[in-house]
C-alpha cells in the first residue's frame, strides 16, 4: 500500500518535471502558429503565416547566415585539432596524458562570461577587433573539448591491436591512421562535429560581448528583437532554431549516442 | 595492449594545435584581463604596451572590497544559484532514478527530455519562458479567466523569473552527473536489499544514494557554478538593473567603461567560483572512489 | 646448413623498475617453430612484441634473415603476426583484410586477387573473400587471421596465444591443422603459449620463460622428460624434487636413500633429483634394487577420476611430503598404513639447481 502511495507521487512529480522541461519549448512551438499580432492567450486562430514573414526580415536570415558560417568554421578548427589531440591523448602514457586532456578541458571550466570579456579585452588591446575572426577563435575553442571528448570515447572503443595489427603489416602510422583509425571512428567523430555545430549555433554568452553591429548571430538577434518587439515573429525563428538543433541531435543520437558526447 | 606502446613519443606533437588554441584564446586572455584588473592608469583605447609597463596596483581590487553594492549583489547571486541548486536536486534525482530503472520507449523519452534543454539555445529557453510568465503571458491568462487571481501575478522580471529560467536550462547537468554514478552501480546490489527485505524508499535511501554521492556531488558543484556565471537568462528574465554579479560585469565594460574594474570583479567571480569548488571538494570528500 | 631466420641477443626489457625480460638470447633456424612457454607475467608476449618490434629492447640486438632490426619500426620488418585478441579489421572484407599487408608493402599488385585466393585455400576458406569478419565463427576468424599473416611470406611468423579464446575441441583441431599448414609452406615461426601441451605438440624447440630469463630450450621430449632445473622441472609436473649430495665414494643419495645406476645430469654437476608422480610404484623391500627406494605412510588419498592422488610421507625424511598418482582400480593400500615405494631408475632425473 505505501508502495504504491509512493509510486503514485513519484509518477506525478515526474511528470509535473517533464512537464516543466518541456513547457518553454513546446509554448514557443504553439505561439509561433498563431495568426494574431501580438502574443496573447488564449490563442484565437493558428497560420503558418509568421514563418514566412520571420524570415524575410533580413535581421533574421541574415543572422542566421552569419551563425552558420561560424559554427562551420568552428567545426572546421575544432574538428581536425581535436581528432588530433585526442590521438595525442590516447597514445601518451598516463603521466603525459591525464594533465594534457585537463587542459583540453579548461573552456568548460572557465565562465563564459570570463571567457568572452577576456577575449574582448585581448581583441581590443592587441587591436585585432574584427568581430568574425573573435567569433571565430572564441567558438572554436569552445567546442573542442566537446570534439575531443566524443573522440576519445571512439577510440576507447576500438578493437584493441587493429593498430598493432597494421604496423606488422607493414602500414606506416600515418597509413595506419588513414586505413584503420580513421574509418573507424568516423562515426565518433562526427557526431562529436555534429553536437559542437550545434553548440556553436545556439551560443549566446560567449558570442555576446565579441559581435559587431554589423555581424549578429542568430540567438543574439532573437534577444535583441524580443526586447522592442511582441508578435509570434520571434516565436517562428526560435521554432525553425529548435527544429534544426532536435534534427541534429537526433542523427547524433542514431549515429554514436548523445550520451557519449555528453560525456 | 593498445598502441600505447609503439614508439609514444612520436605522438605528442598532434596535441599542440589544441594546446596552442587553448593557450592563446584562454590562458593567454586570462592573464591579459588579470594585468587588466591590476592596472591603473589604464584607459579603452589604449594598447597592449599602456597595459604592459603601467603602473600596477590593487586600487581596483580595494575598491570592490569595499563596494557595498557589488558585495551585495554577490550575496544575491550566491542566494539565486543556491536556490536553482536546491530546485535541480529536487527535479533532477527523482528523473535520474526513473531514467535508470525503466527501459525501452519509456527510458528513452526520460532522457531526451531531460536532455532537451542543452539541445536548445538559451535564448529560445528564456523567450520560452517569458512568453509563460509574462503579464500577459499563458499562465497569469489562464488563473485570470480560471477567477484564480484577480491581477496578474508578478513572476517575470524578478528573481524568482531568473530562478525558474536557471533552474530549467542547468537541470540536464544535475541529471547526467547523478545518472552516470547510478549507472555505476551494479544491479545485484538492488536485488540483495529487496531479499532481505528493503522497500523500494529504504533501498534508494540506503543504498542508492549514498552510492550515488559522486554523481551528486558534480552535480551539484555543475550548476552551483553555472548558475554563479549565468548572464543571459538573468538578463533576459531578471529585473530592471543588475540583478546578479555577472551583469554588474558587464556593466561595467558597457555601459560605464570602467574596464580596469570590471577586470577586476570577473576575476573575484573566478576567485569566488574555484573557492567554492574548493571548500565543496574538501568537505565531501569521498573515503573511497564511488 | 640452414641459416638462422631469428637472432634474439642478449635481450633486456625494463619497465620503470621492473625486469621484464632479463639477458634473453635465442637462435631460431628457418623452417624451425619454437614456442616460448611460461606462465602469465614470465616475459614471452614482451619478448614476441620485441621481435615485432612493437617494443623497444632496453639492451641486446635482434637480428630477423641477417638484418639487424633493433631499431627499425615494425612496418620495416618481415614478419607477420596473429595477435591474441586477432584484430581483424572490422570495417574490412575477409579479401581486404588478407590483402592488406600486400598493398602496404607494395608487392604483387598486379596478382593481388589471385595471392589472396591461395592464401584462403591454404586456410580452408574458399569462397570467403567478401564476408566481414564479425559474420564468421571463432575458428574461421582464427583462419583469416593466419592468412593475412602468411600471404606476405615473412621471414619470421609471431602467433601470440592465439588459440587462447577457443574452447578445446576447437582449440586441439586448430592445433594440428595449423601446425600442419606451416610445415608445410616452411614457415619459420615464434609461438607463445602458456598451455604446455599445444607447445609440445606444436614445436620443434620449446623454450621455457620464467620470470624474464630463459630456462632451457629443447625439443619437447627433451624438456618433458629431462628438465634442466628446478623451475622447468615444477613447470611440467615433475614435482617430487630432492636435494642429492654425493657420497666419498662418488655414489650419489639423496635423504631417501642411495640412488643406483641413474643416468647423468647432462653436463652439470648434479645437484636435484627428481621424479613424476606417476613413476612411484608399490614394490616389496628388496635390496639392491636399482633406482631409488623407500618406506612411506600413505597420509592422504584423493580420488581424482581416472587417478587416485596419494600424499606419501617418507619414513627417513617426514618433513618432506612426495607426491603419487595411481590408476584407480589398481590395489591401493588405505590411509596411514606405511608401505615400500620404488622408482625406477630410468624415471629418476637429475638436473642443476
Amino acid at each position: 500500500m505505501k508502495n504504491r502511495l509512493a509510486t503514485l507521487i513519484g509518477i506525478v512529480w515526474l511528470s509535473a518535471v517533464i512537464g516543466f522541461v518541456l513547457a518553454p519549448l513546446l509554448i514557443a512551438l504553439v505561439v509561433s502558429f498563431s495568426d494574431s499580432e501580438l502574443i496573447s492567450f488564449p490563442i484565437s486562430s493558428y497560420s503558418v503565416r509568421w514563418f514566412a514573414t520571420a524570415w524575410q526580415k533580413e535581421i533574421f536570415w541574415r543572422s542566421a547566415l552569419n551563425s552558420l558560417w561560424l559554427a562551420l568554421a568552428a567545426v572546421a578548427v575544432a574538428g581536425p585539432v581535436g581528432l588530433a589531440a585526442a590521438l595525442a591523448i590516447r597514445r601518451a602514457p598516463p603521466a603525459i596524458a591525464q594533465p594534457i586532456e585537463a587542459v583540453l578541458m579548461l573552456p568548460l571550466l572557465v565562465p563564459a562570461i570570463v571567457l568572452s570579456l577576456s577575449l574582448l579585452v585581448a581583441s581590443v588591446i592587441t587591436g585585432i577587433t574584427d568581430a568574425p575572426l573573435r567569433l571565430w577563435a572564441a567558438h572554436s575553442v569552445v567546442v573542442l573539448p566537446y570534439v575531443v571528448r566524443t573522440c576519445l570515447a571512439s577510440l576507447g572503443s576500438m578493437p584493441r591491436q587493429v593498430e598493432e595489427a597494421a604496423r606488422t603489416l607493414g602500414a606506416s602510422p600515418w597509413r595506419v591512421f588513414r586505413h584503420v583509425t580513421l574509418p573507424l571512428m568516423r562515426p565518433g567523430l562526427f557526431a562529436g562535429c555534429a553536437f559542437a555545430f550545434i553548440l556553436s549555433f545556439d551560443n549566446v554568452s560567449v558570442s555576446l560581448f565579441l559581435v559587431n553591429q554589423k555581424t549578429p548571430t542568430l540567438p543574439l538577434a532573437i534577444m535583441n528583437y524580443v526586447e522592442y518587439n511582441f508578435d509570434p515573429g520571434v516565436a517562428a525563428v526560435s521554432a525553425t532554431m529548435v527544429a534544426l538543433s532536435l534534427a541534429i541531435a537526433w542523427l547524433v543520437e542514431r549515429m554514436v549516442g548523445l550520451r557519449k558526447v555528453l560525456g | 595492449m593498445t598502441s600505447k606502446r609503439i614508439d609514444a613519443t612520436e605522438s605528442h606533437w598532434l596535441a599542440l594545435p589544441a594546446l596552442v588554441l587553448i593557450a592563446a584564446f584562454i590562458a593567454l586572455p586570462c592573464v591579459g584581463l588579470l594585468l587588466l584588473s591590476l592596472s591603473t592608469g589604464f584607459r579603452p583605447g589604449d594598447g597592449w604596451d599602456a597595459l604592459l609597463s603601467g603602473p600596477l596596483g590593487l586600487d581596483h581590487y580595494r575598491r570592490m572590497l569595499g563596494d557595498d553594492f557589488v558585495l551585495g549583489r554577490l550575496g544575491r547571486t550566491l542566494a539565486i544559484s543556491a536556490a536553482v541548486t536546491l530546485l535541480t536536486l529536487a527535479m533532477g534525482v527523482p528523473l535520474a532514478l526513473a531514467c535508470w530503472q525503466t527501459r525501452g520507449p519509456i527510458r528513452n523519452l526520460l532522457v531526451y527530455a531531460s536532455v532537451m534543454p542543452l539541445l536548445i539555445s538559451i535564448v529560445v529557453s528564456a523567450y520560452g519562458w517569458s512568453v509563460l510568465l509574462g503579464r500577459k503571458g499563458l499562465i497569469n491568462e489562464t488563473l485570470l479567466s480560471m477567477g484564480l487571481i484577480t491581477q496578474p501575478l508578478k513572476l517575470m522580471h524578478s528573481d524568482l523569473g531568473i530562478v525558474i529560467g536557471l533552474t530549467h536550462i542547468l537541470l540536464p547537468f544535475m541529471v547526467l552527473s547523478v545518472l552516470a554514478a547510478l549507472e555505476r552501480i551494479p544491479r545485484a546490489l538492488l536485488e540483495a536489499a529487496s531479499t532481505l527485505g528493503a522497500s523500494r524508499w529504504q533501498t534508494h535511501r540506503l543504498i542508492t544514494l549514498p552510492l550515488a554521492r559522486a554523481g551528486l556531488r558534480s552535480g551539484v558543484l555543475l550548476v552551483f557554478t553555472l548558475a554563479m556565471c549565468a548572464f543571459v537568462t538573468p538578463a533576459v528574465l531578471g529585473g530592471n538593473g543588475t540583478p546578479v554579479f555577472p551583469m554588474v560585469i558587464y556593466e561595467q565594460f558597457s555601459a560605464s567603461f570602467q574596464w580596469a574594474y570590471g577586470a577586476a570583479l570577473s576575476i573575484l567571480l573566478l576567485v569566488v567560483m574555484m573557492l567554492i569548488v574548493a571548500g565543496f571538494l574538501s568537505v565531501s570528500s569521498p573515503k573511497r572512489a564511488a | 646448413m640452414s641459416s638462422l631466420a631469428l637472432q634474439i641477443d642478449a635481450v633486456v626489457k625494463r619497465f620503470g623498475a621492473t625486469t621484464a625480460v632479463n639477458n634473453l638470447s635465442l637462435d631460431v633456424t628457418q623452417g624451425e617453430f619454437v614456442s616460448l612457454l611460461g606462465p602469465s607475467g614470465c616475459g614471452k608476449t614482451t619478448t614476441l612484441r620485441m621481435i615485432a618490434g612493437l617494443e623497444r629492447p632496453s639492451a641486446g640486438t635482434i637480428r630477423i634473415a641477417g638484418i639487424d632490426v633493433s631499431a627499425m619500426p615494425p612496418e620495416a620488418r618481415d614478419i607477420g603476426m596473429v595477435f591474441q585478441s586477432l584484430a581483424l579489421f572490422p570495417h574490412m572484407t575477409v579479401a581486404d583484410n588478407v590483402a592488406f599487408g600486400l598493398r602496404m608493402r607494395g608487392r604483387a599488385t598486379d596478382r593481388l586477387a589471385e595471392r589472396v585466393r591461395e592464401a584462403l585455400d591454404r586456410v580452408r576458406l574458399s569462397g570467403f573473400e567478401d564476408r566481414y569478419p564479425d559474420t564468421l565463427s571463432g575458428g574461421q576468424q582464427q583462419r583469416v587471421a593466419l592468412a593475412r599473416a602468411i600471404v606476405t611470406s615473412p621471414a619470421v611468423l609471431l602467433l601470440d596465444e592465439p588459440f587462447s579464446a577457443l574452447d578445446r575441441s576447437l582449440r586441439e583441431a586448430l592445433t594440428l591443422e595449423f601446425s600442419g599448414l606451416l610445415r608445410e609452406i616452411g614457415a619459420t615461426t615464434v609461438f607463445v603459449t602458456h598451455d604446455q601441451e599445444e607447445a609440445f605438440a606444436m614445436s620443434d624447440r620449446v623454450a621455457v620463460i620464467e620470470g624474464g630469463r630463459l630456462m632451457q630450450c629443447d625439443a619437447p621430449a627433451t624438456v618433458f622428460g629431462r628438465p634442466s632445473c628446478t623451475r622447468v622441472a615444477r613447470f611440467v609436473g615433475m614435482s617430487n624434487l630432492l636435494p642429492v649430495t654425493k657420497g666419498t665414494d662418488g655414489a650419489l643419495r639423496c635423504e631417501l636413500g642411495p640412488l643406483s645406476l641413474v643416468a647423468d645430469a647432462r653436463g652439470v654437476p648434479p645437484a636435484v633429483v627428481g621424479f613424476r608422480p606417476d613413476d612411484i610404484r608399490l614394490a616389496d623391500p628388496a635390496p639392491d634394487s636399482a633406482g631409488l627406494q623407500f618406506s612411506a605412510r600413505i597420509s592422504r588419498c584423493t580420488f581424482r577420476g581416472r587417478q587416485v592422488q596419494l600424499e606419501l610421507t617418507p619414513d627417513l625424511a617426514p618433513g618432506h611430503s612426495l607426491r603419487m598418482l595411481a590408476e584407480s582400480g589398481s590395489p591401493i593400500p588405505e590411509t596411514g598404513v606405511v608401505r615400500n615405494f620404488l622408482v625406477a631408475p630410468e624415471r629418476l632425473h637429475l638436473m642443476g639447481e
